[in-house]
């Protein structure tokens, strides 16, 4: 997976929708933080990043385009501002998806913070024993609920 | 089966996907190989492998429904 870091700002006004697809299942984001940790390592001062994306209704992009092209039936919303207050967020392009180009321009990857875990440079969650990687997941599960908790309530579609 | 959890946010609605995959997750894997991918809210589905990276690490899959 190669990501890019745009050269963006981020939204103007901080009452710019955020969107995150699906109904807020805390396990599937861990899965897929673990899982892209490493793709993240040219981006990141350690070896990579913790992270879960999330897309702006900003830029001409708008709420029916980013639902127009995922297959969830449920979403929820969120403020930019409520967001970046708690957590960091990164403009980032992930090439090569099936997703629109169009609506990847407003992808952005909300950085869930991993406060207890000193991890080693090279660290690689696809090398590690599942068992190692548990201590991993429970620190990453309160960091996304606390997240999800924000885009509360779901809607569907 | 083994069954995968997978963020479709970078999936959408693409028939084709790529997967790094966690060491248990890919034991007994290869070319071929079927899986349930279970999606947060989105029924689950089949895909199959289609590809493997050379560190057998990234593993491409195709949904076969």
């Amino acid at each position: 997976m190669q990501i890019i870091l745009r050269r963006d700002p981020g939204p103007a006004d901080d009452e710019t929708v955020l969107i995150h697809m699906g109904a807020g299942a805390a396990d599937v984001a861990v899965a897929a933080a673990l899982r892209n940790y490493r793709s993240y390592r040219g981006l990141s001062s350690r070896g990579g990043e913790f992270t879960v994306s999330v897309f702006a209704v900003m830029a001409g992009v708008t709420e029916a385009m980013i639902l127009d092209a995922m297959p969830h039936p449920q979403f929820g919303r969120a403020r930019f501002a409520a967001v970046r207050d708690r957590f960091a967020l990164l403009p980032t392009t992930v090439l090569g998806t099936p997703v629109p180009d169009e609506v990847m321009a407003a992808h952005f990857d909300v950085v869930l913070p991993a406060a207890g875990l000193v991890l080693p440079p090279d660290f690689d969650p696809s090398e590690a024993e599942d068992e190692d990687l548990d201590g991993i997941r429970a620190v990453l599960i309160a960091s996304v609920a606390e997240l999800l908790a924000l885009f509360e309530p779901r809607f569907r579609r | 089966m083994k069954r995968l959890l997978i963020d479709y946010s970078l999936i959408g609605h693409g028939r084709k996907f790529e997967l790094t995959l966690l060491r248990r997750e890919r034991e007994g894997l290869e070319v071929g190989s079927r899986v349930e991918v279970v999606g947060d809210s989105v029924p689950p589905r089949i895909a199959e492998v289609t590809a493997v990276s050379p560190d057998e690490k990234v593993f491409e899959f195709a949904f076969a429904d």
